[in-house]
């Protein structure tokens, strides 16, 4: 059983064609561009911060206020984006390893007044990832595998993770509609602190009208969260995908809380869009081809 | 090739470890069932590893903020608590000034205490305005009951340009 998941997890035999190291390539360049838009989103705003609320990781064990002197979140931000175009341009082999440890100080920074936030974690694990396969692995190929392998597996782990804890914290009643009530008016609180005003979509409008719905809407969410291990196996991880996918979507809809990067990130891993990619070069002319599969090999 | 997935089975292996142990170590408790009583924080979060407990808490009565910019902070009326319909003064909208309503909400909620230096580092939070503005913070409690969701916002905090009025009808933690 572990055998048949590394092998679904890192696949080490199989060729790797020109659209999988373009596609690996763009994943990469995904994670970077997150990488650099947290660091700048972050960074000013930890000047505005004074105290701590509650200490996360390694804020826990170091006062963490001196990262709240201007202008040490601009500086950790520019050292974020300075390492990880290094890790993204093979300059060094333990930039991601150093940009995962500043984006750990900028993220207990700036979490530190209570509230978490798990849109930055899927980014977080997947710069482990990069991290881990560039020190364990030799030859690009491998890290490639290696990277996407571990990747695959925090997706899975992660959103499997999130399901087991709901049936820890309230057991199988936790899809109850009431409890979607909850935090539709919880997010309506946010939104009229955050705007001003108060508007029910129709879909928020429709859970709260009919309990059911939103029983219905939890069940989906619930189900999609625990089978996200099914992402670890290639038969059904496009089915996972579209499972987590559909359900971040459906948060959007009900709550208006957008997973962004987690979203873009699994559309890009779920699909094969290698194939894809790989089909269209066969149909291009010859010249053409060989000049992207060139392209495809440089900086790999 | 069995060298390559004997290495990545090994690598997956101590992650394993390596993530239990950190977020173990950083778990305060999965709703309220397990384990009970850690001081620390209710997490289980060592970025960017985490159990991803968040809405694990079905019908959990929920704390959250919400501002309000008053004029009259000698009225006693401004104590009151309220409902949505009634709230005095103006809302102070948060997007407007790029401040994150999650942190203020936060501060409310879990601050284990409100010394002089609390105080000031929700007064630098709202700093700007406060040089012309009574900005009126209220706790904003939602519980459940049988057929709707009871919203209830109660004044926590009235800044204004000199000084912090506490609410007289509250207790405030401390450490």
């Amino acid at each position: 059983m572990i055998e048949k998941l590394l092998k679904n997890l890192f696949d080490f035999e199989r060729e790797e064609t020109a659209g999988e190291i373009l596609i690996y390539r763009f994943f990469e360049l995904v994670v970077v561009y997150w990488t650099i838009n947290y660091a700048w989103r972050w960074g000013p705003y930890l000047s505005r911060l004074k105290d701590t609320v509650l200490p996360l990781g390694i804020a826990e064990y170091v006062d963490i206020t001196f990262m709240f002197n201007h202008p040490l979140g601009i500086i950790n931000a520019v050292l974020m984006t300075v390492l990880v175009l290094m890790g993204f341009f093979r300059i060094w082999r333990y930039a991601y390893l150093a940009t995962l440890l500043v984006f750990h100080l900028h993220y207990v920074a700036r979490f530190s007044q209570g509230e978490i936030s798990h849109g930055s974690n899927m980014v977080g694990t997947i710069i482990f990832a990069l991290a881990v396969a560039t020190l364990v692995f030799e030859h690009r190929r491998e890290i490639r595998r290696a990277a996407l392998g571990l990747t695959y597996f925090f997706i899975g782990s992660a959103y499997t993770s999130a399901a087991l804890c709901k049936l820890i914290a309230t057991g199988p009643t936790w899809p109850h509609g009431h409890h979607l009530w909850m935090w539709i008016q919880e997010r309506t609180v946010d939104q009229f602190s955050m705007t001003g005003s108060i508007d029910y979509n129709w879909l928020q409008q429709l859970a709260l009208d009919h309990t059911l719905i939103g029983t219905a809407i939890l069940t989906v969410g619930l189900l999609a969260e625990l089978f996200a291990f099914l992402f670890w196996y290639k038969r059904t991880r496009a089915l996972a995908g579209t499972m987590v996918v559909g359900m971040h979507i459906g948060i959007w809809g009900v709550m208006r809380l957008t997973f962004s990067a987690n979203t873009y990130i699994l559309l890009i891993l779920a699909y094969s869009w290698p194939r894809l990619i790989d089909w269209g070069l066969e149909r291009l002319d010859p010249a053409m081809s060989e000049k992207i599969k060139a392209l495809s090999l440089r900086w790999t | 090739m069995e060298r390559l997935y004997k290495k990545a089975g090994r690598l997956v292996g101590w992650i394993l470890v390596l993530q239990a142990v950190l977020v173990f170590l950083h778990l305060g408790h999965v709703g309220d069932v397990w384990p009970p009583g850690n001081p620390r924080h209710e997490l289980g979060e060592f970025w960017p590893f985490s159990i991803y407990p968040m809405f694990s808490r079905g019908a959990h009565p929920w704390v959250r903020s919400h501002v309000r910019e008053v004029d009259d902070v000698a009225d006693p009326q401004l104590w009151r608590v309220r409902g949505f319909d009634d709230l005095p003064g103006r809302p102070y909208v948060l997007n407007t000034r790029g401040i994150m309503q999650n942190d203020i909400a936060n501060f409310i909620a879990k601050a284990r205490s409100w010394d002089a230096q609390r105080v000031a580092g929700i007064r630098s939070v709202f700093e700007v305005d406060l040089r012309d503005k009574n900005l009126l913070l209220y706790r904003v409690d939602g519980t459940i009951g049988d057929d709707s969701v009871s919203v209830t916002f109660t004044p926590f905090l009235l800044m204004a340009p000199d000084t912090t009025y506490f609410n007289p009808t509250l207790t405030y933690p401390t450490d």
